[in-house]
């Protein structure tokens, strides 16, 4: 199968996928415990006035009509009023999702990278003291409790010692001050990263470290890797040049599906920091039925992990000469 | 390698970041959750509440002691003339933050947009109002389609918007509903009918119209609403009050500005109260959270019943529940002082009543007080006379215990007066992490009930899931819930318990009917005469708590944190220090 033939046919099975995710989550919705109008209409209001908030939410037609509905307004690319925020769905993601991808995807990067370096050293150095210890820090990271992890720095480095900011994104204080330029506003933005980024930071890249550790010693015992050897090549080449990249394939399936999800964020993590992100807004949404703005949230990520899915399949072909479509 | 060596340059400059600088008199306050909009007309949530409350002002508006109106944007008390059924009144001189005048022609506009869109929230307290006139640019005059008691508490404290400011989007919004009108009645509807269905769009134009900076007539005006982050908002200059006596209160603002800075998790916020970070938070403490709090020299606690409280809910559309007898036995049984203090901690007071103590005007000052003062052996016998009285029987009979909840001999297999057994029964809670006393509170009610021979279960579920539950589907026994922040004007017993709204969405989730009730409830609302009201609303109170579709049980208290180095002057009114009277006299503390 060539790559054209390969892609018209993953691009179908992804549509159908979609379609599938679509009524899935339509259902869902409606199947929850939840009534949405419970959270939206008042202790006092008249039933008249229920039955006026529920015509102008749409919630008074019957659930077939609903759907067809639902399907149009998708194929439009319009995806209602929020129930909570009265606002259209596009600008609440519009204004969500950049904030989640700054901080998700620059540590989601970070600790990639960190892990795949570490990883690759470690492997090299199998059997030392760094290897034993850097490996039994990276699992003892890894299974940290996340939420016990974030207060515990917030106590420590946002309280006690004061070096970062508690929670948030930015500073009223300097943001309101006309005195801050475009670089103390990007400081402040990056102060208040610090904390959120280490706590993903440590709890993340034992998992790419060991991962990559285990498939560099793989790649350490092939053939061509002692044929190197025999060519005499520095042991730095051989390490960084013929055996990493080889040995980084499985991780890069693992770090581009990170990436595809890193956008919906993590619901724990901007909590904890009050990061007003996608995640947090996604938990609120189906709390409180908010169906309209969960249900894009939900679509949005899911079309960005599929088209995310084809990508990796792609780059794998680039990157691996014997794999072929 | 290379970026392994990064590591400590990035985290050195990461650290290097931190200097803030302070900034001045700005009393910064703590947001659990960000408003959900600032549009006047579609804020539901009581974050943009508290936000709002700095900008739209009202008619008249409680004093701090929370038990009289005082004339806010009117400048004299209401004159009601029961012959034409009018109310009139005058308003003060003042100007909206732009610098136009606030005149009665703002009144009318308010009211008319209200009206004839039925804006959800509002139009509750208005439907009543046939005409709102203005007979001079400082004279108002309301006419009623009959007398309504709630025109005082409701009406009358109703926000008022700018007419300029609102005008244009209203004409769109009345274009809008006229073209839907001609096509809902070409379709076939009647035009009652076809009116409300017609309402839908321009109602979503109107409630979902983005507002960023509303606009202020009162202490303070909105400047920046950075998402997720924070809102500030400057002392208005404008402000109608500045630097006035109001009601024998001298009115500031006397800072500079407010920024409420949002939140997302209560450990953070008190740690940031701690820090200093923020000088009050908006929001009620757990009790937990006291201990280190008040260890604290630099915050200051205070603490107030909630003007709302949680009660015990019978299905009456059930057996046993549609039984009186059934009701007051477990009335009996539920030992309030037990709960207030094992579960609240002494944080609240027990309620034997449907009007919070919070309203003394209208709380019932001698409820029945069903187990009270009795021992524990004495709650279970009278539970058990009750019961034996209306022909109930058991298959082994409870016999009470010394120490307080426990029995000597645990019952089983009551049974209905006819002989039928009591079905499982059903005790739907909110979970314990969205509410804790409420979940241990339905727990220790089912052991109770359970030792006693009634079959209860505890269904600890989610909170929007207990709400479909009762209100929606009518699918339980009994619930353990509550009411938040209720109003002062006790009309909201006739929404809770008239017969008129046991419908489907309507608030009689319990299903009670009682005609002398429905008839008092609806003579107390058309009743002007304060004197007369309270009468007939002592009298509805009665009745509930001999027939008890609810079994009032406590009151929370509500615990607020400030900074006691960084301000002063912080009013405390029933419900809170959140109110807008501390926001007019709160000052920099002199150091």
């Amino acid at each position: 199968m060539n790559l054209r033939k390969f892609l018209l046919v993953r691009s179908g099975q992804i549509v159908v996928t979609f379609w599938i995710i679509l009524t899935l989550l339509f259902v869902l919705f409606r199947l929850a415990p939840s009534d949405p109008l419970s959270v939206v209409a008042d202790s006092l209001m008249s039933e008249e006035e229920i039955q006026i908030l529920k015509a102008q939410f749409g919630l008074d037609e019957p659930l077939h009509r609903q759907y067809l509905l639902y399907l149009w307004n998708f194929i439009r690319g319009e995806f209602g009023i929020s129930f909570h925020y009265r606002q259209p769905v596009v600008e609440i993601l519009g204004d969500r999702l950049p904030k989640t991808a700054l901080l998700f995807t620059t540590a989601t990067i970070l600790y990639a990278l960190a892990g795949i370096s570490l990883g690759k050293i470690l492997a090299w150095y199998r059997g030392s003291l760094l290897d034993s210890g850097m490996s039994f820090l990276g699992l003892l990271t890894h299974t940290f409790f996340l939420p016990w992890l974030a207060l515990l720095l917030v106590w420590v480095f946002g309280y006690k010692l004061g070096w970062f900011p508690l929670s948030g994104m930015i500073s009223p204080e300097i943001w309101l001050d006309p005195e801050s330029g475009f670089l103390a506003k990007f400081l402040d933005v990056l102060h208040h990263m610090a904390l959120p980024m280490g706590v993903l930071f440590l709890t993340h890249f034992g998992g790419y470290m060991l991962v990559m550790r285990t498939t560099m010693l793989e790649t350490l015992r092939e053939d061509y890797i002692l044929t190197a050897r025999a060519k005499g090549l520095p042991e730095k080449v051989i390490r960084n040049r013929h055996a990493a990249p080889n040995a980084s394939l499985p991780v890069v399936t693992s770090l581009g599906l990170s990436l595809a999800f890193s956008i919906n964020g993590g619901a724990l993590t901007e909590t904890i920091f009050s990061w007003p992100g996608l995640g947090r807004e996604l938990v609120a949404s189906v709390a409180h039925g908010d169906y309209p703005l969960a249900q894009a949230a939900f679509l949005f990520i899911a079309a960005f992990v599929l088209v995310a899915n084809l990508v990796v399949d792609v780059i794998y072909a680039y990157l691996d000469p014997r794999i072929r479509y | 390698m290379n970026f392994l060596k990064m590591g400590p340059v990035v985290l050195a400059l990461f650290m290097a970041m931190g200097s803030v600088p302070s900034y001045g008199a700005m009393v910064k306050v703590g947001l659990m959750e960000e408003p959900k909009t600032l549009n006047v007309l579609g804020a539901k949530d009581i974050w943009a509440s508290k936000v709002l409350l700095l900008s739209y002002q009202r008619l008249y508006y409680k004093d701090p002691s929370g038990r009289k109106l005082v004339p806010w944007l009117a400048s004299d008390e209401p004159v009601w003339d029961p012959e034409t059924k009018t109310i009139t009144f005058h308003l003060r001189e003042g100007a909206w933050d732009d610098g136009t005048p606030f005149t009665s022609e703002d009144v009318v506009f308010t009211a008319e947009l209200i009206t004839k869109f039925r804006i959800p929230d509002y139009w509750n307290n208005w439907n009543f109002v046939q005409k709102v006139e203005a007979l001079d640019p400082r004279t108002v005059r309301l006419h009623l389609t009959k007398p309504m008691a709630t025109v005082w508490e409701r009406t009358l404290t109703s926000v008022i918007i700018q007419k300029s400011r609102w005008k244009e989007i209203a004409q769109r919004a009345e274009r809008l509903l006229e073209d839907n009108l001609r096509s809902q009645e070409a379709a076939g509807k009647s035009r009652s009918q076809a009116y409300v269905a017609a309402l839908a769009k321009p109602l979503e134009l109107l409630t979902s119209y983005p507002v960023t900076k509303p606009e202020s007539m009162g202490p303070f005006v909105m400047q920046q609403w950075q998402r997720g982050a924070y809102i500030h908002m400057r002392r208005n200059d404008n402000f109608f009050a500045l630097n006035k006596e109001i009601d024998g209160h001298k009115v500031g603002p006397h800072v500079e500005g407010v920024i409420f800075k949002i939140y997302a998790n209560t450990d953070t916020a008190i740690l940031a109260l701690k820090k200093g970070d923020i000088d009050y938070l908006w929001w009620g403490i757990e009790s937990g959270y006291l201990e280190d709090l008040r260890a604290n020299p630099n915050i200051r606690i205070y603490s107030s019943l909630k003007s709302g409280y949680r009660y015990l809910g019978f299905n009456l559309r059930k057996a046993p529940m549609n039984d009186a007898a059934f009701r007051r036995a477990v009335a009996h049984l539920v030992d309030k002082d037990f709960i207030v203090q094992r579960i609240l901690h002494t944080q609240g007071c027990r309620l034997d009543t449907v009007v919070p103590p919070t309203n003394p005007q209208y709380c019932l000052h001698n409820p029945p007080l069903y187990g009270n003062s009795m021992s524990w052996m004495e709650r279970v016998e009278a539970a058990k006379k009750e019961l034996k009285e209306a022909g109930y029987t058991w298959e082994v009979e409870p016999v009470a215990g010394e120490i307080a909840g426990q029995f000597k001999k645990k019952g089983g297999g009551l049974k209905l007066p006819g002989g039928l057994p009591v079905p499982p029964l059903n005790l739907l809670t909110p979970p314990a992490d969205y509410d804790a006393q409420r979940a241990q509170t339905g727990n220790l009610i089912q052991q109770w009930l359970r030792d006693f021979g009634v079959p209860v279960n505890w269904r600890p579920m989610a909170f929007s899931a207990l709400v479909k539950k009762v209100e929606a589907e009518r699918d339980f026994d009994m619930f353990v819930s509550g009411w938040g922040a209720l109003g002062h004007d006790p009309d909201y017993l006739r929404s809770f318990f008239h017969s008129r709204a046991d419908v489907p969405e309507g608030k009689n989730a319990c299903g009670y009917r009682n005609p002398e009730f429905d008839r008092i409830a609806d003579l107390q609302v058309e009743t002007m005469d304060q004197r007369e009201r309270e009468a007939l609303v002592f009298k509805l109170q009665e009745i509930l708590m001999k027939d008890l579709p609810y079994i009032p049980l406590y009151v929370p208290m509500n615990l607020e944190a400030v900074r006691a180095d960084r301000f002063e002057g912080w009013v405390e009114m029933p419900g809170g220090i959140g109110n807008l009277w501390s926001f007019l006299q709160i000052r920099p503390k002199k150091r």
